[in-house]
């Protein structure tokens, strides 16, 4: 992230003395005012991977029960999620270390 | 012993000769400098280049004491002030606080409510009125009013009157019984009534800003500053001039307000109104002209007298604080400096305006005067203005008449000064654009400088070098530091820094017994030598220290050096 400042002073004349004593040079600076701008981080969009829920489970039935069982497509399904929320975190803690927001990546 | 080096002594022994900023520093004191000073009654050797923090009136340098903030107010826009006897009244973002002498403590005037956001609110302190008979016009406007004096109204009461140019004005009494200060609205055209039997019934006040009291009569600058409002002769809060023969007010409020009957000599906005020491006179000012204007009695309209110029003056006023009665002349701030004239003469003779502060003319160079104020206190002028060193106080010596001082302080942003003074007790207030300061009241002093006249060798061809440098105090109670500054042809040749100590004065000769210990304070007087400096043409010293003894008087001693031997730093 960047920032500029701009501080408006009153532009000082020609002289042999510009600040006589400490009271001038602080009374110069007495409710100056400025404008700071900030440029925001360049950070890349995260795109999502979102879980697929059209996948169904699978059934089996064992002397009359009923039981759902997870398949490999949904667990992969899930884990491709979190992949790539996890990748999309671990880019955004690197690109505000490189911006000097944080302290470790 | 050195052979054929040639030493140059400087004495100088006295101050009283003021600042001189408009000769060259090398000839402060020469014959040619005394004609530039004819009015000051000093001697030779006495003026200086410039003093910042301090004061000279007494031959010896005095660094002026600090200044107070006042704590206890609210955080808001300073919006101007008053003192009455020993109160003095502030108003900040719409409200109006008082303190008493003597207390520290700061109290809010009930009810009392103007803008909280007009610049300023501008006060005067009114008479009760004295002219409580009916006022009938008759059929001309020129011919006298009818009175009828057997029949008394009720008349208006004394007080401090207070506009913001955007409401409806104030009025802040003093309630003897309950020892308080109460505000109340004044009427407006709508209210004023004819009836002589409801207390402050012939009273309507319009809205404006400026106000002076003059021959009996209130006068108020309008809102869009063209034109100033008068009142009834003898009834400040009634500006119902115009009436009909029954003594009542017209109908249509536009035909018979307080514009119908006001004035004006310019097309500029008034920019200072005040009453001048000539008979039946006062000042009117704008940006670029000030005219003393004399009420005139042999012409009258609805029984009050006419106005016409007696003077004009080609200068300007900036705003309402920045001119001052000083010794029988007016000192006034205008766009570019300090300047002043005499009303008195003025009427009788051609105007005079004469550049005041001439002295000064390089603190003024290029500077555009924007807001300024200007008091009278303690026989000294103070002028708050826009110098080449920044915002500063200016400081005129009524008793030498000379420039004595430029205080720079933490007191910056004046927008009014205030004096509180009634013979016994003299104080000075500073209303600044958020703070209220009483100055020169602290129990330190400011850090003062002396800068003293600039020395060259009597043979052209020749430079010299300083030896040492020793300025000679009185008094003092408290230790402190001592820096001298060399200059060698406009450039800081060395800075030294000496302690200050306060001791007592020896015993006093011939001892004899019981032997008292003097407790009379004094301040030793160090010997700064110079041995690190520049070899130049011109050498000039400033003597800073911030304590509160007194600088008497400055030893200096330089010695020549053969010019091919010399080391000078060049100037690129």
């Amino acid at each position: 992230m960047t920032a500029t400042i701009s501080i408006s002073v009153t532009p000082l004349t020609d002289n042999e003395i510009w600040f006589a004593n400490a009271a001038a040079w602080t009374n110069y600076w007495d409710g100056v005012s400025g404008v700071v701008t900030l440029t925001p981080v360049a950070t890349a969009s995260y795109v999502s991977s979102p879980y697929n829920n059209s996948l169904a489970p699978s059934q089996i039935t064992i002397d009359a029960d009923v039981h759902v069982l997870a398949t490999h497509a949904q667990l992969m399904s899930l884990k491709t999620e979190l992949q790539v929320l996890n990748a999309s975190y671990a880019n955004l803690r690197t690109e505000l270390y490189n911006a000097g927001l944080i302290d470790t990546p | 012993m050195d052979s054929g080096i040639k030493h140059m002594e400087v004495n100088q022994k006295s101050f009283i000769g003021g600042m001189n900023l408009i000769d060259p520093d090398t000839m402060l004191n020469s014959a040619q400098t005394r004609e530039t000073n004819e009015d000051s009654g000093s001697g030779m050797d006495d003026q200086y280049r410039m003093c910042i923090n301090g004061r000279a009136r007494y031959g010896e340098v005095i660094p002026v004491e600090t200044s107070t903030q006042q704590i206890g107010l609210p955080v808001g826009r300073n919006q101007g002030g008053i003192t009455i006897g020993r109160t003095v009244i502030v108003f900040i973002s719409g409200r109006a606080y008082y303190q008493l002498y003597g207390s520290n403590a700061w109290s809010q005037i009930p009810n009392f409510l103007m803008s909280a956001v007009a610049p300023r609110l501008w006060a005067i302190a009114i008479p009760s009125s004295n002219f409580n008979f009916v006022r009938k016009s008759v059929d001309s406007l020129n011919k006298p009013i009818t009175i009828n004096a057997d029949v008394n109204i009720s008349g208006n009461p004394a007080g401090i009157l207070v506009q913001d140019n955007v409401t409806q004005a104030w009025l802040i009494e003093f309630n003897q019984t309950a020892q308080i200060f109460v505000a109340r609205l004044t009427k407006t055209y709508a209210q004023w009534a004819n009836t002589s039997t409801v207390p402050n019934d012939r009273e309507y006040v319009p809205i404006g800003n400026q106000m002076f009291f003059l021959n009996q009569k209130l006068y108020i600058v309008a809102p869009d500053n063209k034109s100033i409002y008068q009142g009834v002769t003898g009834r400040p809060l009634d500006f119902m001039v115009n009436i009909d023969v029954n003594g009542n007010k017209l109908a249509n409020e536009s035909r018979g307000k307080a514009d119908s009957v006001s004035f004006n000599f310019d097309s500029d906005e008034i920019t200072c109104v005040k009453v001048v020491n000539t008979p039946d006179s006062f000042l009117y000012a704008t940006a670029r002209y000030i005219r003393v204007i004399q009420l005139d009695y042999n012409n009258t309209i609805l029984g009050e007298p006419t106005y016409r110029t007696t003077i004009i003056v080609e200068a300007g006023i900036v705003n309402s604080e920045s001119a001052t009665y000083i010794l029988g002349d007016y000192a006034f701030v205008d766009n570019d400096g300090i300047k002043s004239f005499n009303a008195v003469q003025s009427v009788y003779v051609e105007g005079r305006n004469a550049v005041f502060s001439r002295h000064l003319s390089k603190l003024f160079e290029g500077m555009e005067q924007v807001e300024t104020s200007a008091i009278s206190f303690n026989n000294y002028t103070l002028f708050y203005c826009r110098t080449t060193l920044g915002d500063a106080i200016v400081v005129y010596d009524e008793l030498r008449k000379n420039w004595t001082s430029i205080d720079i302080t933490r007191v910056t942003q004046i927008k009014q000064f205030l004096v509180m003074a009634d013979g016994l007790i003299s104080r000075l207030y500073a209303i600044c654009e958020n703070k209220v300061w009483l100055m020169y009241d602290g129990v330190t002093r400011e850090s003062c400088q002396m800068w003293l006249p600039a020395m060259t060798p009597e043979d052209g061809k020749s430079e010299h070098k300083g030896q040492y440098v020793k300025p000679f105090f009185r008094g003092g109670l408290t230790s402190g530091t001592l820096r001298v500054v060399e200059y060698c042809d406009e450039q800081i040749s060395q800075s030294l820094t000496r302690p200050l100590n306060s001791s007592v004065m020896a015993v006093t000769y011939p001892v004899r017994p019981p032997v008292v210990p003097s407790n009379i304070p004094n301040m030793q007087s160090p010997t700064v030598v110079l041995d690190t400096g520049l070899t130049g043409k011109k050498l000039a010293y400033v003597i800073i220290w911030n304590t509160d003894a007194a600088l008497r008087s400055v030893q200096t001693m330089t010695s020549e050096q053969d010019a091919d031997a010399a080391i000078r730093q060049e100037i690129n």
